[in-house]
């Protein structure tokens, strides 16, 4: 039904209306605002990775052929945005990653994170890109691994290699948050 | 379900800022009356490309074929060349590629 809606307003824009995208917007600007979020853990920047989002989505309308949802290949085209401005500013999230790795830090490092939990997600932002992304766009299909991988452009059989790997490395830098029996080792 | 995957599915959502739809849409709008930029021409850069290189090619292998007297032909041109003043040499040849630019760019107006 959604769907439809979203077919629609593309129609309308390709046929030189170009206000019916705003339907498109207000029905996406949450979850991409919210996907963006996920990527960089700042609301004031995930509001402008998600406008360039909707530009890239408004330009590359053409080049839509239906093959996939609109709302798959919208977010698809989102989450690319979103890991190409990443890589650019990627220096400043590694810092994290350094010093999950040494033992006794884990209180120091939840008094600066706020919490344990926003630990965990900092830590996922400071994975490798391609374990990032895949646990990233995971979580935000929620733990649907076939709209993840075609989000994310490959196999679901290669989202569910990252998707371990990126486990076994999270389980690696938060040893001293969770005790070993809690901490995931398989998806 | 364990603790990670309950962490990490419990993303405390947020809420697009005030005025962000109108803020994409100004974009869009802007985006939409700019010109859409001319694509590079790459029908015609192919079609350049082939020909420098069979024109390559054609070099390498007949140029043993040639008579001699092509040889002394190009040593007579560069010896009338050389006594040509470098300057005149290089505004000829600027004003040679600009008449040759000038037709290729008139021949789209023929053929288009």
């Amino acid at each position: 039904m959604a769907d439809d809606e979203d077919l629609d307003a593309v129609r309308a824009v390709l046929t030189g209306d170009v206000s019916a995208f705003q339907r498109i917007v207000e029905r996406w600007q949450g979850p991409l605002v919210n996907l963006a979020y996920r990527f960089c853990r700042d609301r004031g920047q995930a509001a402008d990775m998600a406008q360039d989002a909707f530009l890239r989505i408004f330009r590359a309308l053409p080049s839509f052929r239906a093959k996939s949802s609109f709302s798959t290949w919208m977010i698809s085209v989102a989450a690319n945005v979103y890991r190409s401005q990443l890589r650019r500013n990627l220096p400043e999230l590694t810092g994290l990653e350094a010093l999950a790795d040494f033992p006794g830090l884990s209180e120091a490092l939840v008094e600066t994170a706020g919490s344990r939990e926003e630990l965990v997600r900092r830590t996922v932002q400071a994975l490798p890109a391609k374990y990032r992304d895949a646990v990233v766009l995971f979580y935000f299909h929620e733990m649907n691994v076939n709209r993840a991988s075609e989000s994310l452009g490959v196999p679901p059989g290669t989202l569910k290699a990252r998707l371990h790997r990126a486990r076994a490395l999270l389980a690696r830098r938060l040893r001293h948050l969770f005790n070993s029996d809690t901490v995931p080792t398989e998806a | 379900m364990d603790e990670l995957d309950r962490i990490l599915s419990e993303e405390h959502a947020i809420a697009p800022p005030a005025g962000f739809s109108r803020r994409v849409m100004a974009a869009v709008h802007r985006e939409a009356s700019t010109p859409a930029p001319i694509p590079f021409p790459w029908r015609y850069a192919v079609a350049t490309f082939a020909a420098m290189a069979v024109a390559l090619v054609a070099c390498l292998f007949l140029s043993p074929l040639l008579p001699t007297w092509t040889l002394d032909g190009g040593a007579a041109l560069q010896r009338a060349l050389s006594r040509i003043d470098p300057n005149l040499l290089a505004v000829c040849s600027t004003v040679a590629f600009a008449a040759v630019a000038l037709l290729r760019y008139s021949l789209r107006f023929v053929f288009f």
